[in-house]
């Protein structure tokens, strides 16, 4: 069986796949001359692997969510190239771009914050498929019930306004709004981090059903170990802007080489050698 | 340096720019100073003809806007034909009497907008809040005109304040406490016209800024720490909604030079409003674009002391 | 200590309670922590004991903390206790902060509302705490504002902020749901020294029991406003009696099933 996988994999070209990739950042005093430069991201290489989820691991700052922009082409890297199913997206104009744009969708970490507090769950959800003129009048009202029910949210609730969901609610409607155009790329940057654990498996548990029925590969950025230990298949760890560890989720987490990947596993493994102490009884 | 640099720049432009505009559009108006001569048949038309050319006025645009411009830099600031003297001694003898006026008005509107405002923020939806509200609404559909011609007709009937003017006869023998006062008495009926024609708009941008802070997280954190109502409203919130409220304050000393001309006219102020209308009629050309360059330095360097206020006040704007 | 007798809380437009007859009691120096996940009512607990639930609310029972009734205390009787008796450290402390202050300023405020010491003496001790909270450059924090701090910083900022006035009881409010891991790890390891140093009482409310072990003493478990499950911390994960309780401890069980992410076609 692994054979085989490892043999599917050495033939299906990687999804994504990302040379030299470089931003940073300038920031300026308002009276004085001096700058800060910020290397968010510093040359990095990756890539991502189709029908799989990467996850993206590294502290606060480390640039994942930078780096996670780029590829969604929300920003342009300063240096660097970007092939998304064997075209470069990061120099292209915009035309170029419009017809790859569909194919990768994120989702955000605070839900409320990316969805429009003044439209309908229905308009939301519409709203991509609006905008890329796929489907027009009643039949998008049909299409987000659809994506709705899809993602595991009554369709009764079409005209509910976001603030009026829960957290994890939310998110099932970013990932609806995701799926709207249906990607094959799908990035998810901390979805899951302000989440409780069991709306966190739930979420997982649907994001796992959509990538049977939709076909998408995930990347998912986290910096919550335990989870990715439960759902990734490769693991890629940041620090600084570089990425300073990768390989199947095996490898990164039983056999770490870098310094800075062991120090994040040690502090999560105390945490659940307590509670694994806890439950077999041998700690107090 | 760069920031306060380019917005100096800026300001000059804006000078320029409206300096150019208002002699065209004093230029597109109809008539000049001398046609009035003209209906007076003693007076031929060769004269009214020398005169003109005399004073410049049949001159191209651009060579009596160079003329002006040379005039400005003397420290003339141009020519007015109806007192035959320079721009600029008119301007200073009346400027300061406006300044007195609004610097007043304004001071007082602020004075009672930002603890008014603060107040009904915290009670918002309560009775005083809602008098407040429906009393401001009030204030600002009442046109200065009527508020000021209604305060004349009381302190007529009641003789209880001068009726317009600023100085009582006969101010030069008093003494320094009765000049005051008297200074006082005639500032009342102008003062109240404005922080009543000011006073609305300002509260309710308080009240705003200070209902959006009041539900910040924060807030209920300070509480959360047992410190006091009155010191969370004044010492938390108040600087925290202050960035909407610097800005309002700049617009306010912009609008300082050109705030009250209507109310000094009716109310006989002898400040920059009645010289501008009186200019304006007899198309002195050089009093109206002086009187409004003023009003525009006024307006730049108002907005200017905002920014420079905010970037001071508002720490997260600093480090951007 | 305190003693929580059949609180019910009604929050105005809605018609079932937030909380629902909840009985507690937290003995000097103990650390209790709430299991639950967002919306059971764990938040509503922790903003009933300091009375700072909105006014439009029905309650029922009573907070008992030292014999007096929390709920039925004169405005600044509370004024007195909350900050300096019982404090609460926010699940967001960035927010928790005003922005335009220094955070310096904003732990002296604390300290100024309940205490009477002059500006220095103030100004001393809020830079030890700040030092008590394993903050390295200490002037530099004092005088920084919040925009100026990472995360981590900000969440001990407010943990000395809590600190200041040696309170008895501390309400940690999901303390570590913003971090980092490697964060996550210092701060929960700085709030167990401090809690030895300092022995204050604690009421640590998370939705993680993993953050729990080997360090509360006992755990309530909420579900829906309600308590379904108390007792001793290495009881209730050992042997769990409530479905949802063993729901939840399954979900951190470091050998608990990988979800089947990568499929063949």
């Amino acid at each position: 069986m692994r054979i085989e996988q490892a043999v599917k994999r050495a033939i299906k070209p990687a999804l994504v796949r990302v040379s030299g990739l470089s931003k940073q950042y300038v920031q300026r005093g308002a009276f004085s001359r001096r700058k800060f430069v910020i290397h968010a991201v510093r040359d990095v290489d990756l890539e991502i692997q189709p029908q799989c989820l990467t996850a993206l691991v590294g502290e606060s700052g480390s640039g994942k969510s930078t780096l996670a922009r780029c590829l969604a082409m929300l920003e342009r890297p300063d240096k660097g190239e970007i092939w998304f199913e064997g075209a470069e997206i990061s120099r292209g104009r915009g035309k170029e771009l419009a017809s790859l744009r569909p194919k990768i969708q994120m989702v955000f970490q605070d839900s409320a914050g990316a969805l429009n507090p003044r439209f309908s769950a229905a308009e939301i959800i519409s709203e991509p498929l609006e905008i890329q003129r796929r489907c027009g009048g009643d039949k998008l009202r049909k299409r987000a019930c659809e994506l709705m029910e899809e993602v595991g949210l009554s369709p009764d609730w079409a005209d509910r306004r976001p603030l009026e969901f829960s957290g994890g609610q939310r998110q099932r409607l970013a990932i609806a709004r995701a799926i709207a155009l249906q990607p094959a790329f799908l990035i998810l940057d901390e979805s899951l981090s302000k989440l409780d654990l069991i709306t966190q498996a739930q979420i997982l548990q649907l994001l796992s059903d959509l990538q049977t029925s939709h076909d998408l590969t995930y990347l998912l950025i986290c910096h919550d170990l335990t989870l990715v230990k439960r759902v990734a298949d490769f693991v890629m760890v940041m620090q600084n802007g570089e990425i300073v560890e990768r390989g199947t989720r095996q490898e990164v987490l039983n056999s770490p080489q870098h310094v800075h990947t062991r120090h994040l596993l040690s502090s999560v493994r105390d945490l659940e050698s307590t509670f694994g102490d806890f439950q077999q009884g041998s700690g107090s | 340096m760069k920031y306060l640099e380019r917005r100096m720049v800026h300001g000059a432009l804006l000078l320029v720019s409206v300096s150019v505009l208002c002699f065209l559009f004093t230029d597109l108006a109809p008539g000049n100073f001398f046609d009035e001569m003209k209906l007076n048949p003693q007076i031929s038309s060769d004269t009214v003809a020398s005169l003109r050319s005399q004073y410049g006025l049949d001159r191209p645009l651009p060579v009596r806007y160079g003329r002006w411009v040379h005039s400005v830099m003397k420290g003339e600031w141009g020519y007015s034909f109806a007192y035959n003297s320079p721009v600029r001694g008119l301007i200073l003898l009346r400027a300061p009497n406006t300044l007195l006026l609004t610097g007043c008005a304004t001071l007082i509107a602020w004075l009672i907008a930002v603890p008014l405002g603060v107040w009904t923020a915290s009670r918002a939806g309560g009775w005083p809040d809602r008098v407040c509200m429906s009393g401001t609404s009030f204030c600002i559909a009442v046109p200065e005109m009527v508020v000021v011609f209604g305060l004349l007709y009381f302190s007529i009937r009641t003789h209880a304040l001068p009726a317009g003017g600023m100085f009582s006869r006969g101010f030069e023998q008093f003494g320094f406490a009765e000049k005051m006062i008297d200074l006082a008495k005639h500032l009342i009926i102008p003062v109240l016209t404005l922080v009543l024609a000011s006073l609305p708009i300002l509260v309710r941008h308080v009240r705003a800024s200070m209902i959006e802070v009041l539900n910040a997280p924060f807030m209920a954190a300070a509480r959360g720490h047992g410190i006091s109502r009155s010191r969370v409203l004044f010492g938390y919130a108040l600087p925290a909604g202050a960035n909407p409220l610097i800005s309002l304050f700049g617009l306010s000393l912009a609008g300082l030079l050109s705030g009250s001309l209507l109310v000094e006219v009716i109310t006989g102020w002898p400040g920059l409003g009645p010289l501008l209308l009186e200019a304006s009629v007899s198309r002195d050309l050089y009093v109206v674009i002086g009187v409004v360059m003023s009003s525009t330095v006024f307006m730049i360097m108002g907005n200017l002391l905002a920014d420079a206020l905010l970037v001071a006040v508002d720490p997260r704007v600093r480090t951007e | 200590m305190l003693h929580c007798q059949r609180l019910t809380v009604n929050y105005a437009s809605v018609t079932k309670p937030a909380l629902c007859e909840i009985d507690f009691e937290m003995g000097p120096g103990e650390v209790v922590g709430i299991l639950g996940e967002s919306g059971c009512g764990k938040t509503t607990l922790a903003l009933s004991i300091l009375g700072l639930l909105p006014a439009a609310v029905r309650v029922a029972g009573s907070i008992l903390f030292h014999e007096q009734d929390l709920l039925h205390l004169s405005e600044s009787r509370l004024r007195s206790i909350r900050g300096a008796q019982i404090s609460l450290i926010h699940q967001e402390p960035g927010l928790s902060l005003s922005p335009v202050t220094r955070v310096g300023e904003q732990i002296s405020e604390v300290l100024r509302a309940h205490r009477s010491m002059k500006r220095i003496l103030r100004e001393q001790e809020c830079k030890a705490m700040l030092g008590k909270v394993q903050l390295g450059d200490v002037d530099r924090i004092y005088n920084a504002y919040p925009h100026q701090l990472s995360g981590g910083e900000l969440h001990r900022v407010a943990i000395a902020q809590a600190l200041i006035c040696r309170p008895e009881l501390v309400i940690c409010d999901e303390p570590t749901s913003s971090l980092d891991v490697t964060i996550q790890a210092e701060i929960l390891s700085l709030l167990r020294e401090l809690k030895a140093k300092l022995g204050m009482a604690m009421i640590f409310i998370t939705h993680n029991p993993a953050l729990l072990a080997g360090f509360a003493d006992r755990v309530l478990v909420m579900y829906d406003g309600r308590v379904v499950e108390e007792g001793r911390v290495a009881q209730v994960f050992r042997r769990p009696l409530h479905s949802y309780t063993k729901e939840l401890l399954q979900l951190v069980t470091p050998e608990s099933g990988r979800l089947a992410f990568h499929h063949e076609n």
